[in-house]
């Protein structure tokens, strides 16, 4: 964060020496790859069952066309020795009818296809209350709006968060992440624009007078925040601070690509005036 | 213990080896070799006796000299390259001092001498690897926004590559960025790089020289596997003050040199500041107004000689950069160096200095923006005591040794924030270490035609309390963390460095040379962009991090060409094989890490390569013409299922032409040509989608590469006619960067289309393309 702060004025400053610089696309053979699966599983303490989306992944040349999965056996279960099989609602698309996600409850998700099975465990963590939405001037474009989500963080290392943006209903594809690293057991106060990685610079950015605002605050584990962390930082892909790019830290076993997450959800929402 | 005896042993040995005293009565004559206008050290100056064919030698890096021959009547000669060559008759019937100083030009006045290195030095001596650029020779080569940079001329070499466009940072036979050692006036700078590497620490006003080495380093450097960079800062004139300035596109300059007592001692200050801020304070934008962005270096240097047998010398660096954005954030780095030397002269045949110097590098960011207002603070700092003795036994023998002890303070950024703040102060985990060096280092003549050095260093790297360590499994989680008291030992790594080179001169203009090098690196830089960022982490050599080893073999052949020598060719072959390398844990983030060791991996690499070189020194047309064809790997068990893979500044083909033309007295043109293959990168396989956001999919590391990168500069440099009796002096100095507008590939991204959704696609930025710019130089 200290570090994200640092990099958007070098990256400025680069900006500023390189008035010459340009972009263009350019035409790359790539190497191809075998199709890999990704499984995408959420489960909230909102009431709602779990999802789970499983496709494959493509070569990068291909249309975005992601293959679906169908016909994999899903299960859920919870330390409390709960299970179900979720059942495919539409192709590839998986849904759970019984459990429910509770504070402080750890669930499995394993997932089997072609043969092979894939797991991952997560913890549904403590929830932190959503204190308050307002929103703010942008510090490097001022006449920008950006949004400020406040908390207060509970002592005690490892609370990690993920927000969720949506702009007149349309949801912002940022994974805004956080962390306590730096802020154990303070109030937080955080503009939302600081902490993202990804997403585009269409409209679902650009905040403005009379918009709905809405923003879901999610307390995500561990591990689950350090995918998120490392899918940013190839989400990110600053020029000049590209590092070696790696796939993001998965919590499946067997070689999957994606998450599972268990977390809460709880949602603000204003008129930006 | 057992090993410091050997080396003693070694010692003595090598003593014994000088033979005992003939019968003939021997003489010394030792004395400095001076350029007379300015009475800067003429290092490298050759000193032979015309009569006695094969005995002479060169001045050392004080200028100094000494031969020892048996009594008689000689014609003592001096020569260097630039300067009018002297001869002195000499009645030598006991030891005497002899001292010269050259007049600059000499006979060649029509000719102009762009290199201070005589092209036979290279062919006679066993030294190889070994590549000096002198300032007057960079001069004219163009370079972006015409801000002369010896660290980016240093980059056309071969051998020897640039980190990325517009990067200070530069790689050595395959080695990292973090291998060299750079040194200005004997002081470590560990961060060479000005505004993210644009330009470099060193101000060319105040440089003298610059010497790289690229394999088989004498024994008397040590300290990082792939080269050292040794700078030189001039000394000042002695004998009347001067000045000399200039005014570019980026940044101004003004030096001053002159006398301290004429012929005795000497200053040089120099000062350098950009100026890109002035025009941000013209901005409409009150934000942008409040903003700064700046760099500046001073660099002073004075010398004062006591006695015929003592001189003292001062250097000090101090530069700076600062970025700062309102006043909101905040963040500032810089170098600070310093040196004092004592030069002293034992007898007329054993000359020592001793060195006391100190360097760091800090940096600061400040941010306040609304309830976290906090500082990271961070610094690497020396102090270095070093001693060096030069004993000269014979005409055909040179015998080097000394010592050095480094005392290392290594703190990390941390943070730094009050009660109020939004934001938690961290520990502050500053470490501590020792470096020790012991060395000796003997160049023997064997026969006429046969040169050997031996040398042999031997380091030793402590780690000391007060300090936390930890230990880690493999995965990198902490298995136990110890706390160590203030002032202990914790870990003392010894290691022995053999060093040798032999060179067989074949006939007048051709020889053949090989070479042995151990060296030993127990400082790491942890850098994962590819800008150099000055927030970039040093950590010592611990419990868990090795020390680096790289063993260098090389050969080569060197040759004069040309009716006048006026051409040289190296050609030079190496394999180096490096152990304890680092590299990360995919994912790694390294700013904030505050158990970074956790996310290393320990892996080996090898490197090899050959690189041709064809220099033009003297004529109308001067410069080079170098290629390298080279492999660089590197191997961790967990990266690439433990194979080989190429390192990021692995690059196949490098070619680079340098070329500088004096039409007349006035106009000079001069124009560099590069070209090489792309970085090893590592591009996406395949792609995903993840909550709606297509996703890179990434396979092998480094298997594929960036697009060729090619680059034409042109320069044009205009001497404004001397005026009889006036001292002034000025020229303009006109250059185009990629004069082609060629758009070089600095980084390319993957992302969706934003014109076809179903699509993705690859964008390519390119930094700088087809920049021109002026610059005025005068002096007085």
């Amino acid at each position: 964060m200290p570090r994200l702060n640092t990099q958007l004025l070098l990256a400025a400053a680069a900006v500023l020496l390189a008035g010459t610089g340009c972009e263009k696309t350019i035409d790359l053979k790539l190497n191809t790859s075998d199709s890999q699966l990704v499984i995408e599983g959420n489960l909230a303490d909102d009431g709602q069952p779990c999802q789970v989306s499983l496709n494959r992944s493509l070569n990068y040349a291909e249309t975005n066309n992601f293959p679906a999965v169908s016909g994999a056996t899903v299960t859920l279960t919870d330390d409390t020795g709960a299970r179900e099989t979720l059942r495919e609602a539409s192709p590839g698309q998986y849904r759970g009818t019984t459990i429910r996600g509770v504070a402080g409850h750890a669930y499995t998700l394993r997932v089997e296809t072609g043969g092979t099975a894939y797991v991952a465990v997560s913890t549904l963590p403590v929830v932190v209350p959503f204190d308050a939405l307002r929103t703010a001037p942008g510090i490097f474009d001022t006449k920008s709006i950006q949004a400020v989500v406040e908390y207060t963080d509970p002592i005690g290392e490892g609370n990690s968060y993920l927000f969720r943006q949506y702009r007149n209903g349309r949801l912002n594809k940022t994974f805004f992440i956080q962390n306590d690293k730096f802020t154990d057991g303070k109030r937080v106060s955080q503009s939302l624009r600081n902490m993202g990685g990804g997403g585009t610079a269409d409209d679902l950015d650009k905040l403005a007078s009379g918009d709905s605002l809405r923003v879901e605050m999610q307390n995500i584990d561990p591990n689950v925040y350090e995918y998120f962390r490392t899918l940013n930082q190839i989400l990110q892909n600053n020029p000049a601070f590209s590092t070696t790019p790696a796939n993001p830290k998965s919590n499946f076993s067997g070689g999957a690509l994606g998450y599972f997450s268990a977390h809460s959800s709880r949602v603000r929402r204003l008129r930006i005036p | 213990m057992h090993l410091r005896f050997s080396l003693l042993g070694l010692c003595l040995l090598l003593l014994l080896a000088s033979g005992p005293a003939r019968a003939q009565s021997r003489v010394t004559l030792s004395g400095t070799v001076k350029d007379a206008s300015s009475g800067e050290n003429l290092s490298g100056a050759t000193i032979r006796i015309v009569e006695l064919s094969g005995v002479g030698t060169g001045a050392n890096a004080y200028g100094f000299f000494t031969l020892t021959v048996p009594a008689g009547a000689y014609t003592v000669e001096v020569s260097f390259v630039g300067f009018a060559t002297q001869q002195r008759s000499v009645t030598a019937s006991a030891s005497q001092r002899l001292d010269f100083k050259l007049a600059p030009g000499g006979s060649e006045l029509t000719e102009v001498v762009v290199t201070a290195r005589s092209t036979d030095a290279g062919i006679s001596k066993a030294q190889m690897g070994v590549e000096t650029i002198d300032l007057k020779q960079i001069a004219k080569v163009p370079v972006l926004f015409g801000e002369k940079d010896v660290i980016k001329t240093l980059t056309l070499l071969p051998g020897i590559k640039s980190a990325g466009e517009g990067s200070s940072g530069f790689t050595v036979r395959g080695g990292a960025v973090d291998q060299n050692l750079i040194l200005l006036d004997e002081a470590p700078v560990y961060n060479a790089s000005h505004l993210l590497g644009f330009f470099s620490t060193f101000n060319s006003d105040a440089i003298k020289d610059l010497t790289v080495y690229k394999g088989g380093m004498p024994a008397q450097y040590g300290g990082r596997l792939s080269s050292v960079v040794d700078i030189k800062m001039k000394d000042g004139n002695n004998q009347q003050l001067h000045g000399s300035g200039g005014i570019g596109l980026i940044a101004s300059r003004l030096a001053l040199e002159g006398p301290i007592t004429k012929d005795k001692g000497s200053f040089l200050v120099t000062a350098r500041r950009t100026y890109a801020d002035i025009f941000l304070k013209l901005s409409s934008n009150p934000t942008t107004r409040s903003s700064s962005l700046y760099f500046y270096d001073l660099n002073a240097k004075a010398n004062y000689v006591l006695n015929e047998r003592n001189r003292v010398f001062f250097s000090g660096y101090l530069g700076r950069d600062a970025l700062g954005f309102s006043n909101t954030f905040g963040q500032s780095y810089g170098n600070q160096t310093g040196t004092l030397r004592w030069n002293h002269l034992f007898s007329d045949r054993i000359f020592s200095n001793t060195s006391l110097i100190f360097s760091k590098y800090d940096y600061q960011i400040k941010i306040s923006s609304n309830d976290r207002n906090f500082t990271i603070d961070s610094k690497i700092q020396d102090w270095n005591l070093k001693q060096d003795f030069e004993f000269y036994p014979s005409s055909t023998q040179t015998l080097r040794f000394g010592g050095q002890a480094i005392y290392h303070t290594i703190t990390p950024g941390h943070v730094t924030a009050d009660a109020s703040s939004g934001i938690n102060a961290t520990a502050d985990k500053t470490n501590y270490s020792l470096e020790t060096a012991a060395y000796v280092s003997h160049d023997w003549q064997a026969a006429p035609r046969l040169n050997f050095t031996t040398g042999l260093r031997l380091s030793a790297f402590s780690l000391l309390g007060p300090g936390t360590y930890s230990s880690y499994d493999a995965a990198g989680n902490v298995l136990a963390a110890t706390d160590y008291a203030r002032n202990k030992f914790l870990k003392t790594y010894v290691k022995l460095e053999p060093r040798f080179a032999a060179s067989l001169q074949l006939n007048e203009a051709s020889s053949v040379k090989a070479s042995y090098a151990r060296n030993v690196q127990n400082l790491h830089l942890l850098s994962n962009a590819n800008a150099s960022s000055p927030t970039d982490l040093y950590i010592p050599t611990s419990f868990n991090v090795k020390p680096e080893v790289a063993d260098q073999v090389s050969a080569g052949y060197y040759r004069t060409l040309g009716p006048k020598k006026s051409y040289s060719l190296t050609v030079e072959t190496y394999y180096k094989a490096l152990q304890n390398q680092l590299d990360y844990r995919d994912g790694t983030q390294l700013q904030g890490n505050f158990d970074v060791e956790a996310s290393l991996l320990y892996g080996t690499g090898r490197a090899y390569g050959i690189e041709f070189l064809m220099r033009k020194d003297v004529g109308r047309l001067t410069g080079w013409l170098g290629y390298t064809l080279s492999r660089s790997e590197r191997k961790f068990t967990e990266i690439n299922q433990g194979a080989y893979f190429p390192s990021r500044q692995d690059r196949t083909h490098d070619l680079s032409v340098v070329a500088i033309y004096q039409l007349n007295p006035k106009w000079s043109f001069s124009g560099t040509f590069v070209t090489s293959t792309g970085n090893a990168v590592t591009f996406p396989v395949g792609k995903y989608q993840i909550g709606g956001q297509i996703v890179s999919y990434f396979g092998l590391r480094n298997a594929d590469r960036m697009p060729f990168y090619q680059r034409l500069d042109l320069g044009a440099t205009y001497e404004k006619p001397h005026q009889e009796g006036h001292r002034f002096h000025s020229s303009w100095t006109f250059s185009v960067y990629n004069a082609l507008g060629r758009e070089n590939a600095y980084s390319i991204r993957f992302e969706a289309d934003p014109n076809d959704p179903s699509r993705t696609r690859a964008v390519q930025t390119a930094l700088f393309k087809f920049i021109p710019s002026a610059t005025y130089n005068f002096n007085f």
